[in-house]
């Protein structure tokens, strides 16, 4: 039984075919429970964020984990669509391992450094343990790959430096307009990534905006902490927010695209082609792919960040290598101490049952008038004891805080090493 | 120095080797915008635009002490004609680039200077000291309006152009290099209509003083002849284009587009005025 992962992500899969693998709340538990049924897979966890699919599993039946999963996402795109090959990444054990903890660091990610993911991993990590989903082991790897995560930021520069989804989205929009505190923005959504890009958007010295949401209450709070001004608006007026401002960003969670080409191209003649950016970060997307093609409109989805990304990733070389270095040496670690404990779990088992046996066969030369109903019930008496013994010692073994420690007390304690 | 260059008047052709230096200057700048955009050193941006501005104080010295020295009116051959509009050409380039981050935009205007520099080098041999005609006083304003007028005009059309390039590069999603240096679109349309009404300002008391040269000369403002025909078409042109600009939305690329058939009467103007 080990780990198994199994993925597609911005640098394997177009957006259009990410979309697909983005699922509801209920379409995540149900996916698992297909997953976990019949045994499948143990344990299971899902990561899903714009720029990433993964899911992270215990099994010993990859074959038929693969399958599962195909078998889900195969009728959701068409067969020209689907080149599975392509598109799909999956890793098992050590390799898993190593993967995991990149992706936490953000070593993976579309922008090197960037802290959202180790917030989302912490997500997909909670959102299984509320549904039962992850045990033992894929606890073992969440918890110790946000250690990791948390550890190369703090030892290295690599999100020192402020570059965020937001920043980049910004910086695309300087390329059209010189002045964004002159202009009016508008954000369209009141997630995670819309927190963000209000950083963003203070850092860049904007303090008022037109704010867009289903729910208008939420964020009140986070504009008051960054003192900014807003007004704000109930998504079935975003056409006339549209026509009043310069650049809006979204990031709604949303079946149908909000903005269709018809509604944009009517805008623009209203707008007397006045310039329009819009930054879509949702996925799905919340603006029609071919709305990009109206004169003056400047439209931008997640992949077109990527290539600003590049950019900021060259100055970010440096730390990442260092990182990568760090990552790497903390997998390793990670993967001894899962095979120390292993290791030690089977020696603590094999001793005690090689000494049980000892005592137990001398103690039947000494009593050799006991029936085999005795015998038998001392034999389980016995293993019971050991077992008894060994509760809390493996149990012990198997909690992530202090492993290495508690492996070597327990060797040295059993004197399991010299032997 | 300066002797020498006054004794050049009469003789061409020690003159014309202080101004191929002024080319030679022109030519080192553009090579190190060129040597920029190749090797991504950042610095050579700034030693390009400094050497850029010493090349342009040498030729508004030279140009000086050629007007000085001059025994003819000036501007009354392509020679000057052509020399004014390069130098015309790198001070609006200058101005620009103090107030907007224009600076890459030199890898697109010195040649312009080169080429008007170059072919006003094959004019000097043959200019000849002019008739009466241009002994006029209205001759040398108009001529002096037009000229810097027509390379306004010129720089607000490569600036047009650089804009269209650029919103292509942003909307094709291009990252990365020199270009990237350019300032924002809203910039360049900014650079493009300012320099577009100054153009046309500069063009408009051109055509003014032409009429009154005209008067003072052939006693009619107006002669129906090609040049000031074409002129006058490509000033109502202008005055159609920048009047109704803003009410029929005509911003960024599709402006640009349609006033190129101006850019293009000015660019047929200035060779009609210059022989060419």
């Amino acid at each position: 039984m080990g780990y198994f992962l199994i993925g597609a992500n911005y640098k394997t899969t177009p957006i259009h075919l990410r979309e697909k693998f983005a699922l509801s709340h209920d379409d995540s538990i149900r996916f698992l429970n297909i997953l976990l049924r019949d045994g499948a897979a143990e344990e299971g966890m899902l990561l899903s964020t714009c720029n990433r699919f993964e899911v992270y599993t215990i099994t010993q039946h990859v074959q038929e984990v693969t399958h599962k999963i195909k078998n889900y996402f195969s009728p959701l795109m068409s067969e020209d669509e689907f080149d599975w090959n392509k598109m799909i990444y999956s890793y098992q054990d050590d390799k898993a391992i190593l993967h995991a903890f990149r992706v936490v660091s953000s070593l993976d990610s579309l922008v090197i450094g960037e802290n959202q993911i180790l917030s989302q991993f912490k997500q997909a990590y909670e959102f299984a343990l509320a549904h039962k989903m992850s045990g033992n082991k894929l606890n073992h790897l969440a918890t110790r790959a946000l250690y990791v995560g948390k550890k190369i930021r703090t030892e290295t520069d690599i999100s020192k430096k402020p570059v965020s989804i937001g920043s980049i989205a910004l910086e695309l929009a300087g390329r059209i307009f010189e002045n964004l505190n002159q202009k009016e923005v508008a954000l369209i959504g009141g997630g995670k990534v819309s927190e963000l890009v209000l950083h963003s958007l203070k850092n860049k010295g904007v303090d008022h905006l037109t704010w867009v949401n289903r729910s208008l209450n939420k964020a009140s709070k986070l504009f008051v902490d960054l003192k900014m001004d807003y007004k704000t608006y109930a998504l079935d007026q975003l056409v006339s927010v549209l026509q009043k401002s310069d650049l809006l960003i979204f990031s709604l969670s949303v079946d149908h695209p909000l903005l269709t080409y018809d509604v944009v191209s009517k805008i623009m003649d209203q707008r007397k082609n006045s310039p329009l950016i819009l930054i879509d970060l949702g996925i799905p997307r919340n603006v029609e792919e071919s709305v990009g093609t109206l004169s003056h409109v400047y439209l931008y989805n997640i992949d077109h960040l990527d290539g600003i990304a590049k950019q900021n990733g060259k100055e970010r070389g440096e730390w990442a290598k260092k990182a990568e270095t760090l990552v790497s040496q903390l997998a390793l670690e990670y993967m001894q101490e899962m095979g120390k404990g292993r290791d030690t779990i089977q020696a603590l088992h094999l001793k005690l049952e090689n000494l049980r046996k000892k005592e137990v066969e001398k103690t039947l030369k000494k009593l050799p008038q006991l029936d085999k109903e005795t015998q038998s019930a001392l034999e389980k008496c016995t293993q019971s004891l050991v077992q008894k013994i060994l509760h809390e010692p493996i149990l012990m073994l198997k909690k992530e805080q202090n492993r290495l420690e508690h492996t070597d007390i327990l060797r040295k304690f059993f004197k399991l090493d010299e032997e | 120095m300066f002797h020498s260059i006054k004794e050049g008047m009469s003789e061409n052709i020690p003159v014309m080797s202080h101004f191929v230096v002024i080319f030679g200057c022109y030519l080192v700048a553009f090579f190190l915008f060129c040597l920029r955009l190749i090797t991504g050193h950042s610095s050579l941006s700034l030693i390009a635009l400094r050497w850029t501005l010493i090349s342009f104080f040498g030729h508004l010295f030279l140009l000086s002490f050629y007007f000085q020295g001059k025994g003819y009116p000036f501007l009354s051959n392509s020679f000057d004609f052509l020399q004014v509009m390069s130098l015309t050409i790198v001070l609006v380039y200058l101005v620009f680039s103090h107030f907007y981050r224009f600076y890459a935009a030199g890898l697109f205007l010195l040649p312009l200077t080169l080429v008007f520099s170059s072919m006003s080098l094959t004019k000097i041999i043959a200019s000849t000291t002019p008739g009466h005609f241009f002994e006029n006083p209205w001759a040398f304003i108009h001529l002096l309006f037009v000229s810097i007028g027509i390379a306004i005009f010129i720089v607000s059309f490569i600036t047009g152009l650089l804009f269209i390039f650029q919103e292509i590069r942003i909307k094709k999603n291009i990252f990365g290099g020199f270009l990237d240096r350019l300032p924002s679109l809203e910039s360049l349309d900014q650079i493009y209509y300012k320099s577009l009404y100054l153009g046309f300002v500069l063009f408009t008391v051109g055509i003014i003083t032409g009429g009154g040269w005209s008067k003072s000369e052939t006693g009619h403002y107006l002669q129906i002849t090609l040049k000031p025909m074409l002129a006058l078409g490509i000033w109502i042109f202008f005055a159609i284009f920048l009047n109704l600009r803003k009410p029929l939305g005509l911003k960024g690329a599709r402006g640009i587009l349609l006033s190129a058939i101006g850019f293009l009467g000015a660019i047929l103007l200035a060779s009609i005025s210059n022989g060419l």
